[in-house]
């Protein structure tokens, strides 16, 4: 897949219009999360029955999935989709409109997929955040193998769900400083 | 009537061809991974419609309308994108986009959108 690059199509007031960071409140982005890929999950994956079993700090292990830049003046934060392989197929597959008899999706297909689906739901949680913390540039989505890294600089949160069967994460990655500023 | 069909992901470009098919359009498709391949394309063979994606490698979907708009060319085009920022829908009419679709969508919509354009 692509390399991630913002583009620079808008720049309009950013966060500290509204006092604080693109991070300001990590848990309510993290619940407009849940709600964009919901929204996602119930009409382009055929998979209405999403549940959250669970908030956390660390991604997990042997996980795979995408992530996409979200850039604002005054900083930024990166939205990724996890799950196993097993997961990650039968996602992709839901996406294409396919079931979970038809034939696996190649590797470059599954990421090709799964990368599309960041990229909607990143437009949904974007719209869904434009009040919070103004416009934001959407980056292009990128496919990893293994869990997102916290860091010294860098944070991550978790949100553990359950999508028709398949386990999902998604994952707010953050400069640390937002976290405790 | 030809449909070019211009995104990155050759996923999403299946799903857009299968979607305008199954909303009883009677096209045949081209397809380009993004804004550069799709100016090339319309200036050697140009479609009936474009429908772009907006964010690309390489050139955007607004770049490319706005770069056939700068050289005349007044192919119809419009947008299906993950974006819905008012300010970015404002930028595309402005440009001359007939229309700009968020993702997802049904086959529906996609009639909604394009029944004006090529009816």
């Amino acid at each position: 897949m692509s390399a991630p690059a913002a583009k620079t199509t808008e720049r309009r007031a950013g966060p500290e219009r509204h006092g604080g960071t693109v991070a300001a409140d990590l848990g309510a982005l993290l619940t407009e999360l849940e709600v964009a890929f919901r929204e996602v999950a119930e009409t382009a994956l055929a998979r209405p029955d999403v549940a959250v079993e669970g908030h956390g700090d660390e991604p997990e292990q042997g996980q795979q999935g995408a992530y996409l830049a979200l850039v604002a003046p005054a900083g930024a934060l990166q939205i990724g989709i996890a799950s196993d392989e097993a997961g990650c197929q039968a996602l992709a597959k839901g996406l294409m409109g396919m079931g979970e008899a038809d034939p696996a999706l190649s590797p470059p297909e599954m990421a090709d997929a799964f990368c599309e689906i960041v990229n909607i739901v990143a437009g949904g949680f974007k719209g869904r955040i434009r009040e919070k913390v103004g416009s934001l540039t959407m980056g292009l989505p990128v496919f990893f193998h293994g869990p997102a890294q916290p860091t010294e600089h860098t944070a991550v949160r978790v949100a553990r769900l359950r999508a028709g069967g398949v386990a999902v994460a998604l994952l707010l990655v953050f400069p640390r400083a937002h976290a405790e500023g | 009537m030809q449909i070019l069909v211009v995104d990155d992901s050759k996923a999403m470009r299946s799903i857009v061809m299968r979607a305008v098919r199954q909303a009883g359009f009677d096209a045949t498709f081209a397809e380009a991974a993004n804004g550069a391949e799709a100016l090339k394309a319309i200036r050697s063979s140009p479609p009936a419609l474009v429908m772009a994606d907006w964010n690309m490698p390489e050139m955007s979907g607004i770049e490319l309308l706005q770069a056939l708009r700068a050289e005349g060319n007044t192919v119809k085009m419009g947008f299906v994108t993950s974006e819905s920022d008012p300010s970015m829908r404002d930028l595309a009419f402005q440009a001359g986009a007939l229309f700009m679709l968020t993702k997802p969508f049904t086959p529906d919509a996609i009639k909604a959108v394009l029944d004006p354009v090529l009816t």
